[in-house]
């Protein structure tokens, strides 16, 4: 997967006014291979969509994605499931944990689905992050700013070549938030993936090649 | 995997499908088990359950003893018969108009002599004619059929009071006897040889071709109307009221023996209408149930597909769970229905002889089909569902 296209998209509650500010919405916009995105917009804007556009959980009203030259919207159902396996991961704004689930079940959800980690691996992420110690607890019983960081070790666990994060530390304080995007860097710069992280600040916190406004 | 799916559907409602379930199943397994039952009961034990064939013959009357009066059927009459609604064909009788002695011998000393009459009616009315059953002119052995109804009296209602040995069909057919035929000034002397038995004509029957030859040759005045005809029809219950109109006289019992066939049926019949309404309903609660589970999964689906789980992955996780239950209630019908089964022929068996105790296979085969009928409803579905929570939502 070499890049990601975002082909003249706009989505029907977007007014022309909005539509001139925005440098996603109604234009052509290319994330390149391994580049670190953020996208930046006040709430309402759209940030969420472009990532489920993506990923292929929305259906795109018109316009296009292009991955590798290929649009989302052809992709058979087991094809959008394949890429969820092995090409994209996306840490999703409610979570999408299983609460009866311990922590370290969540995770095995996918980490048994590939060889791209071992357990190993994600106990020290764990441990760089504060969560080792909670990895056997129901995630019903964690706080949002703990269950948000095992969603991201889960995102971590399986391959990629494009990481998707919508507001991945929103319920994090500034020295969590940091460490955790730290890792993340870290292991998408060793991976050679891309990553698009929305958030609601204008000036991100973590380092990134490319803000872009929605 | 499997913890994901755990709760969403409570021990009530499960305790209620699975009820449902082999309610369904023994209602419509064990009707079929009992219809079986009967069906081989009627065909292998009591063949007098012949719907197609009706025998007739003119009323004998007084003026008949009298001498006024003809008890036969003219050709005219014949081809009448012919042209009623329902017949499929006729065949007629013919009666030997001559003496003859039937003579066996045991030993050098003679244990039998006996008058007999014999009868001939073509071959395509004759229940399952045996080996042997021809004769030409110039052949010295006449095959013979005694009704099964005769070796019975025989066996249950002579040899006792004589102090004689039952004989079996077996035996019978290996034995011999010699015919003694005469008339018209002439003599001949035949090997007569029980060929088989019969369960639908109660006579006794020699190839049709030996009695016309007989006949001509020992008859002084051969009588050209038969005396008795059989009819084939499609149905012959129905027709049964048409000949008595005409004045004719039917085997009447088999008839009612035909009746009750007919109502067992019909009662196996109903219950088994009922069963596969009550299993209806069961695959139709069954659906929900799947349905239900689905539907309460949804989010927790919704989740799978979104971490790259394929329909073919989580059907195997729903299926499993959903086809744990028929299968069960499937197990627990079978034996349920067994154990009914054998209650019921236990109280019948005084009425009905002796019954395997192990059904027919179609019966169990039959709930098996069940089974599969409830697998693919439920699995249908559940893939219908899984490809409606896969898709993008708009």
């Amino acid at each position: 997967m070499s890049e990601i296209i975002i082909d003249h998209i706009l989505p029907d509650f977007f007014t022309t006014v909005e539509r001139r500010e925005s440098n996603v919405w109604g234009q052509r916009l290319t994330f390149e291979e391994g580049r670190f995105y953020a996208v930046s917009a006040a709430s309402g804007k759209g940030k969420s969509t472009l990532l489920n556009y993506i990923f292929g959980i929305r259906k795109i009203p018109n316009g296009d994605v292009l991955l590798n030259g290929r649009s989302v919207s052809t992709w058979s159902a087991d094809e959008r499931s394949n890429m969820r396996s092995t090409s994209l991961s996306m840490v999703f704004q409610d979570l999408q944990l299983f609460g009866h689930l311990s922590a370290r079940e969540n995770i095995a959800l996918k980490l048994a689905r590939s060889n791209e980690s071992t357990w190993e691996e994600v106990e020290n992420w764990a441990r760089q992050m504060e969560v080792f110690d909670l990895l056997d607890r129901r995630c019903d019983r964690l706080s949002l700013g703990q269950q948000q960081r095992i969603a991201i070790l889960r995102a971590l666990s399986q391959p990629f070549e494009w990481l998707l994060m919508d507001e991945p530390t929103s319920h994090l304080d500034e020295h969590n938030a940091q460490r955790v995007m730290k890792l993340v860097q870290e292991e998408c710069k060793r991976r050679a993936a891309g990553c698009i992280v929305s958030t609601l600040e204008r000036v991100p916190f973590f380092e990134v090649d490319q803000t872009v406004y929605c | 995997m499997r913890k994901i799916l755990q709760q969403e559907i409570s021990k009530w409602q499960i305790a209620l499908v699975m009820l449902a379930s082999i309610l369904g199943m023994v209602c419509m397994g064990l009707p079929m088990m009992l219809a079986d039952d009967a069906t081989q009961m009627l065909q292998h034990e009591h063949r007098l359950f012949d719907e197609k064939f009706l025998v007739l013959n003119k009323r004998v009357t007084v003026m008949n003893t009298l001498g006024v009066g003809d008890t036969g059927f003219s050709r005219a009459e014949v081809d009448s018969l012919r042209r009623v609604k329902g017949v499929e064909k006729v065949g007629t009788f013919e009666s030997n108009a001559f003496e003859i002695w039937a003579e066996a011998n045991f030993g050098g000393a003679q244990v039998l002599r006996t008058q007999m009459f014999l009868e001939g009616v073509e071959d395509e009315f004759i229940d399952d004619p045996p080996p042997g059953w021809f004769w030409s002119e110039g052949q010295e052995e006449v095959p013979i059929m005694v009704p099964t109804d005769y070796l019975a009296l025989y066996n249950f209602g002579f040899a006792p009071g004589q102090n004689l040995p039952g004989i079996s069909k077996d035996l019978a057919r290996q034995s011999t006897f010699t015919l003694n035929v005469s008339g018209n000034g002439k003599h001949a002397e035949f090997v007569g040889r029980i060929a088989g038995f019969s369960d639908r004509i109660e006579t006794i029957l020699a190839p049709k071709s030996f009695l016309i030859w007989a006949n001509a040759q020992f008859a002084p005045h051969v009588d050209e109307t038969p005396k008795r005809v059989i009819v084939k029809a499609a149905e012959s219950v129905a027709l049964q009221s048409t000949m008595m109109d005409r004045g004719y006289e039917t085997n009447k019992e088999r008839l009612q023996s035909v009746r009750f066939q007919q109502l067992v049926r019909q009662a196996m019949g109903s219950f088994a209408i009922l069963g596969m309404v009550l299993l209806l309903l069961a695959i139709g609660s069954f659906i929900l149930f799947s349905t239900l589970l689905v539907t309460r999964s949804e989010q927790r689906l919704q989740t799978l597909f979104l971490l790259g789980y394929t329909r073919r992955e989580l059907a195997l996780l729903v299926g499993r769970k959903v086809l744990i239950f028929p299968v069960i209630a499937f197990v627990l019908a079978v034996p349920t229905a067994l154990f009914l089964r054998w209650c019921i022929v236990n109280q019948l068996r005084v009425f009905i002889g002796d019954i395997s105790w192990w059904p027919g296979w179609l019966s169990l085969l039959g709930m098996l089909v069940v089974l599969v009928v409830f697998a693919t409803f439920a699995l249908l579905d559940m893939w219908r569902q899984l490809t409606l929570i896969q898709r993008p939502r708009p």
